[in-house]
């Protein structure tokens, strides 16, 4: 008989045998348990990365809104982004430009300021983004905005993709006004489906629209 | 006394009753603890690698470029955007002393330390593509230093060149296109 079958009673080697296993199990659970992650740890979710990725963003959309004079008119340039959207939704193909995720072939997107500007800013930091319109119909619904001949599940201006966990937003609130739609964007209730909130009414305000940014580092 | 009955043959560890242990028994376990417990506490650090202790150099780069964006480098009036945050002249970089300490006192720095600041600005569409950074104040420090950084968006409003404190020196020139915006990235280090 060999070594094993001489004793044929078997309960040392189960007492080894689970002992071997409970050590295992408990090393396991303490080195799992002991990792802590903390808001100060060095990870994505880090609060000052987080802050700082919401401070960039804030700051885009602030800049952003200065005022010009073209045409004697002060249109700031993420007005006149938003002005000059089709309603279509764009998406950054292979990182470079611009293309409309229904018309491959259009790149229209690429002349806009703020586009461009988060091209320039976020790209080459790795951090995606996301573009959505908002606005308020009649009945006080906040409803994103988009071209009605394309149905889409995330109806925005630039879509890269979901946002993953640790993503930011952030958001500003524009005042559109009738003169710049006759100037700048006589179509724009047919391109994105924004009304006039107050038609009849002698005030030059046409309608009030929320940018949303969404950040997340990749 | 019984007789046919033989007493049971022990053999190895169980031979002795007496129940002392062994001495290679006793190092071998010593061993093996201590191996164990160091494992224990050697893994958690390979998942978390990075440890930083710059929580204050941090909170002063966000402090020193707050007060840069918001404050210290705007527009001057009549323009159109003067005193408008994150829109800066950034011609008022040159003037800025990061060597002294009522030079840093402007910026929001103040007390007995002599933090170095370093600030460096990148705009998106300068004039000449080669040139496209400057930068000021304090050379980045060698060696294991805790840092803190801190990165903010500004639009350069008007035209200009500016000259920078770095060897050798580098200059940007910007200026006005009609439906463009000169989006720049304002980067403070502090240590």
């Amino acid at each position: 008989m060999s070594g094993f079958r001489r004793n044929d009673k078997g309960q040392m080697h189960t007492v080894e045998g689970m002992m071997a296993a409970v050590i295992m199990i408990l090393v396991l659970v303490v080195v799992v348990k002991s990792t802590a992650i903390t808001p100060l740890s060095s990870s994505s979710t880090n609060k000052h990365v987080q802050l700082e990725l919401m401070n960039m963003g804030n700051d885009l959309l602030t800049s952003l809104d200065y005022d010009t004079t073209l045409g004697g008119m002060s249109t700031s340039p993420l007005k006149k982004s938003i002005l000059d959207w089709d309603g279509s939704q764009f998406v950054l193909a292979d990182g470079v430009t611009y293309q409309g995720t229904y018309a491959p072939t259009d790149v229209s997107l690429n002349g806009n300021q703020l586009a461009k500007a988060l091209y320039f800013t976020f790209h080459q930091y790795g951090v995606a983004y996301n573009v959505e319109i908002f606005y308020m119909d009649d009945h006080g619904n906040v409803i994103p905005a988009s071209n009605n001949q394309y149905v889409s599940d995330h109806p925005s201006m630039i879509w890269n993709g979901d946002p993953s966990d640790n993503a930011v937003t952030v958001s500003k609130v524009l005042a559109i006004h009738n003169t710049e739609i006759s100037t700048y964007a006589t179509n724009f209730y047919a391109n994105t489906g924004i009304p006039a909130v107050a038609p009849t009414s002698s005030s030059d305000l046409y309608n009030l629209v929320i940018v949303k940014l969404t950040l997340w580092r990749m | 006394m019984e007789k046919g009955k033989r007493t049971k043959r022990r053999t190895g560890l169980a031979k002795d009753t007496s129940g002392q242990m062994s001495i290679d028994f006793l190092a071998g376990v010593a061993i093996f603890t201590l191996a164990f417990i160091y494992i224990f506490t050697f893994i958690p650090s390979m998942f978390t690698p990075f440890q930083s202790n710059s929580d204050e150099m941090t909170m002063v780069a966000d402090r020193v470029s707050t007060v840069l964006v918001n404050d210290v480098l705007l527009v001057e009036s009549p323009d159109y955007n003067a005193n408008r945050p994150n829109v800066i002249d950034a011609k008022k970089l040159e003037s800025i002393d990061f060597t002294t300490q009522t030079g840093l006192k402007k910026l929001g720095l103040d007390g007995d330390r002599l933090y170095n600041v370093h600030v460096t600005l990148v705009i998106d569409k300068p004039t000449d593509p080669t040139k496209y950074r400057v930068d000021f104040g304090a050379k980045y420090p060698e060696g294991a230093v805790n840092i803190g950084q801190s990165k903010r968006i500004v639009v350069v409003s008007g035209a200009d060149t500016v000259y920078d404190t770095s060897t050798p020196q580098q200059s940007i020139s910007y200026s006005v296109t009609p439906g463009e915006s000169n989006v720049g990235i304002l980067t403070v280090t502090v240590w």
